[in-house]
């Protein structure tokens, strides 16, 4: 009667050396308390992607998310990014909004710092301010694949952090649109590109 | 890409920066750098020939063009009525890179569907002159060169614009 541990976040899957859990049951007892006594983040839940919740985010916005109906974009697997999207209210303005949730690698960039760093770069060019979604809001959380690797003493590399974005929602997306409209759509969003300091791994 | 309406008239927005890097900071990777089918030609050449190069503009102006041309020939209202581009889709970088230049030899062949005729010349146009960029970028191995992409693409949409004010008088 061995017994393995897996562990499945975005970064990677973790598995323990087994144990016999008949020979060795304090130990498995103790597992089992452990387990008795995590919270829902210890197991790997967003609390901020739960159907109904209400958070503050860090610039004091109430963002509550929708029930039921309300994914517009959720991942594949477990692993990598796993961006998902859910439909939001709140009660400081009047207009549907989305929260993104999702687990970009550590070593890249920030989203909302790049955002950021074109509306200040780009703050006197219409071209382009107006066809980028600037965030609402953003919500920091200390969730982390490296936490649970640094415990482990094993490789960090690749870790990924959570991060939580709030925009208000648009229409939909190109694809939806025919053709004089979706040239139009197109070439706004492809002129803009043109004069922010952002290289974007384009996938059209 | 995603959009809105305002005030009567669209207004598009690009979303998901998360994948972007700041100027200054570029890095020059194999991954990532597009959809295949429509990767511009240069990009699609680094990846058959395993040599990364740095992902810029030009290469998304050009790919947004071959999207236009993929979409104006194959679709109506919609509808895929065609497949004249379909060996683009499903095959390895090389093949991927010798097929659309083979289209691009002879894109008068390619005639765009009824309701997308707007397209057809300002593309040819302005896919014949990333064709000539890039024999140009070749011959100066690969160094940039000092053009106004943005000023082709405000063309190309002055032309389409144009004639879709002369078509709707």
């Amino acid at each position: 009667m061995i017994l393995w541990n897996w562990w499945y976040d975005p970064q990677c899957a973790i598995q323990t050396s087994g144990f016999n859990f008949f020979e060795d049951l304090p130990r498995f007892f103790i597992l089992l308390f452990a387990w008795q006594r995590f919270t829902e983040e210890d197991w790997g839940i967003v609390p901020q992607g739960q159907p109904g919740r209400t958070f503050t985010c860090d610039n004091d916005v109430e963002i509550t998310l929708g029930m039921g109906q309300s994914v517009v974009h959720r991942p594949y697997g477990i692993v990598g990014r796993g961006t998902t999207v859910l439909r939001a209210t709140s009660a400081c303005k009047d207009v549907p909004f989305v929260v993104k949730l999702s687990f970009p690698e550590e070593s890249r960039i920030p989203e909302p710092e790049i955002l950021d760093t074109i509306q200040k770069r780009a703050a006197d060019l219409p071209d382009v301010t107006d066809h980028i979604l600037h965030y609402t809001a953003t919500k920091s959380t200390n969730y982390s694949t490296s936490h649970i690797r640094k415990r482990l003493g094993i490789n960090t590399e690749g870790a990924r952090k959570l991060t939580i974005i709030v925009f208000e929602e648009l229409e939909g997306r190109i694809s939806d649109l025919n053709g004089i409209e979706m040239w139009h759509v197109a070439y706004q969003v492809n002129k803009c590109g043109y004069f922010f300091p952002v290289i974007h791994m384009f996938s059209p | 890409m995603m959009y809105k309406r305002i005030n009567g008239g669209i207004r598009g927005y690009l979303i998901d920066f998360d994948l972007a890097g700041l100027a200054g900071r570029e890095p020059a990777n194999l991954d990532r750098t597009g959809t295949m089918p429509f990767m511009a030609l240069e990009l699609l050449h680094s990846v058959v020939r395993k040599a990364p190069i740095t992902h810029t503009y030009d290469h998304d102006a050009e790919a947004v063009c071959w999207v236009v041309l993929w979409l104006g020939v194959q679709y109506e209202d919609g509808e895929r009525v065609t497949r004249s581009f379909r060996e683009w889709e499903m095959v390895n970088a090389k093949t991927c890179y010798q097929e659309k230049r083979t289209v691009l030899e002879d894109l008068h062949l390619y005639a765009f569907t009824e309701a997308n005729k707007v397209l057809q010349e300002p593309i040819r146009d302005i896919l014949d002159k990333f064709d000539t960029l890039y024999f140009q970028k070749r011959k100066n191995r690969g160094k940039a060169l000092d053009l106004d992409i943005g000023g082709w693409m405000d063309e190309c949409d002055k032309e389409i614009r144009d004639q879709v004010s002369c078509t709707s008088e």
